[in-house]
């Protein structure tokens, strides 16, 4: 069941921006939708926002899958936790 | 009542405006939204007899705080002393140098009792009876304690690891406390998913353009016991970046609503070695911040390895000719006993990295030493005692005898 929405930052490196990794995420997690909302490669780094959409678990999967893959994922709001 | 000044909120990337209610990232680009105002109609109903004759809080500016009605929580925080600090200024070799003394911010002893004052009042209005945050330190103090004292529920939730001293000082006020296993990047994450499924004001998730105004207070308050005019160099410790954006926004407002006349100033930052995802792209020249996946800094309050506001804190300073520097642990140690031994004032690490890129700054030409200085000293020493507490020595131990007095205060007087 489609009840969890997830927003986050995909934060990589260069040489990650050259993989098909939101090709390979469609293709491995059929049931999970995104949604891709900004995109940036410069600084030698890549940002990507990308909204998540699926069953709780399933959401989750594709989220270590990404971070399995060399990216960093993070909540839109970054940094929830403060001093 | 509707506030005739707080007017909307904006996306700070695309401009788009939203009500006014519990939510923070723009639908369209994830942009995160920010309280926006009616300028025109602040600068025909302030003018600085009106803030005189208010008492002596943050609130005496609330046509530039974004709640509709009178405060409810925190009526009494800020209004800190801005002590001019000369023997201070003789150590590191300035004219004129001031020390803005938020370790005795009331009631938790940093600054944090400034947003979270915006923060909870801006929550009771909009009908909320349950806040919650997620700290490590200062914040879960301060949400604990005003949510205490507003008669609120609240949830604070820390790593599980978390120092007993710290955990402590937010069970005192009776919060729910929760301790989080797990790695950061999941405790994160758990995070933003709780603010998001529970109807709870999480102060620096959903309310957060309103909790992050309330640091415009320092800004207001810096120019105000100037005399109305602002310093030529602000040193501000950096975190998520925020307090630095909301000073530069508190010195622009001053000037749009006539308050102060427009003059130059200069935003600095200041962050540990060990977590400064800022200093570095600033140093960089660069507009991307390279996120710290482990922090490693005594700073704890600012360690803060994905900096929300980052990128809004490289435009500040650079847009104000500012810099940003950065100090290793035992920098920030010595600048901690340095404030202290010549000002009486002793401030947790935070203050240490901002003293300590004060310096830099000042022994580098980029804060000229003829030039007004303002430190923004952000919180108590009594928090982190443990950063300092095999650094500054043991006292003397005598028998009850004058002679073993005298002859101690000989080898002293020798030494």
């Amino acid at each position: 069941m489609a009840d969890f929405k997830g927003r986050y930052w995909l934060v990589f490196d260069q040489q990650k921006a050259r993989e098909p990794i939101l090709c390979s995420l469609a293709r491995n997690f059929l049931q999970v939708t995104f949604n891709l909302r900004h995109a940036s490669v410069s600084d030698g780094m890549g940002v990507i926002a990308l909204e998540l959409e699926g069953d709780r678990s399933d959401v989750k999967k594709a989220v270590a899958w990404l971070e399995s893959n060399g990216i960093q994922v993070d909540p839109v709001e970054l940094q929830t936790i403060e001093g | 009542m509707e506030s005739p000044f707080f007017t909307s909120l904006k996306c700070r990337e695309c401009g788009k405006l939203y009500p006014k209610k519990a939510t923070h990232i723009c639908e369209d680009d994830f942009g995160p939204l920010e309280c926006a105002y009616d300028y025109s109609a602040i600068s025909r109903s302030i003018s600085r007899e009106a803030i005189l004759s208010r008492p002596k809080s943050m609130w005496r500016y609330r046509e530039l705080l974004p709640i509709d009605g009178d405060p409810t929580v925190g009526v009494q925080n800020g209004f800190t002393p801005l002590v001019k600090a000369n023997r201070l200024a003789k150590a590191l070799g300035v004219d004129e140098l001031y020390i803005k003394n938020d370790t005795v911010n009331y009631p938790t002893l940093s600054f944090k009792d400034r947003v979270v004052s915006v923060a909870l009042s801006r929550a009771v209005e909009m009908g909320f009876d349950t806040v919650a945050c997620a700290s490590t330190g200062n914040l879960a103090n301060s949400v604990a304690a005003h949510a205490a004292a507003a008669g609120l529920k609240s949830y604070v939730f820390i790593p599980a690891d978390l120092e007993s001293g710290k955990v402590l000082n937010s069970l005192i006020y009776g919060t729910n406390l929760i301790g989080i296993t797990g790695a950061y990047d999941q405790v994160n994450r758990l995070c933003s998913e709780i603010a998001g499924k529970y109807g709870w004001a999480f102060v620096n998730v959903n309310i957060r353009p309103y909790y992050a105004e309330g640091s415009k207070s320092i800004g207001f308050e810096i120019a105000e016991q100037l005399g109305w005019k602002f310093p030529a160099h602000t040193v501000v410790p950096m975190a998520s970046g925020s307090l630095l954006t909301k000073v530069h926004k508190a010195y622009q407002e001053f000037i749009k609503v006539g308050l102060v006349p427009e003059s130059r100033f200069s935003i600095h930052g200041a962050q540990a070695a060990g977590c400064s995802p800022i200093s570095r792209a600033y140093k960089e020249n660069a507009n991307l911040i390279h996120f710290v996946k482990e922090p490693k800094t005594i700073a704890k309050s600012l360690a803060i390895g994905t900096p929300a506001d980052g990128y809004y804190a490289l435009g500040s300073m650079r847009e104000t000719g500012g810099a940003s520097e950065d100090v290793t642990d035992p920098e920030i140690v010595e600048a901690i006993k340095l404030l202290a031994e010549t000002e009486g004032i002793f401030t947790e690490t935070a203050g240490g990295v901002t003293l300590g890129c004060a310096k830099k700054l000042i022994e580098s030409g980029k804060i000229p030493r003829n030039e007004p200085v303002v430190l923004v000293i952000t919180g108590n020493g009594l928090k982190t005692q443990e950063a300092v507490m095999d650094h500054i020595g043991k006292p003397s131990v005598i028998k009850p005898s004058l002679r073993e007095f005298e002859s101690l205060l000989a080898a002293r007087t020798d030494a």
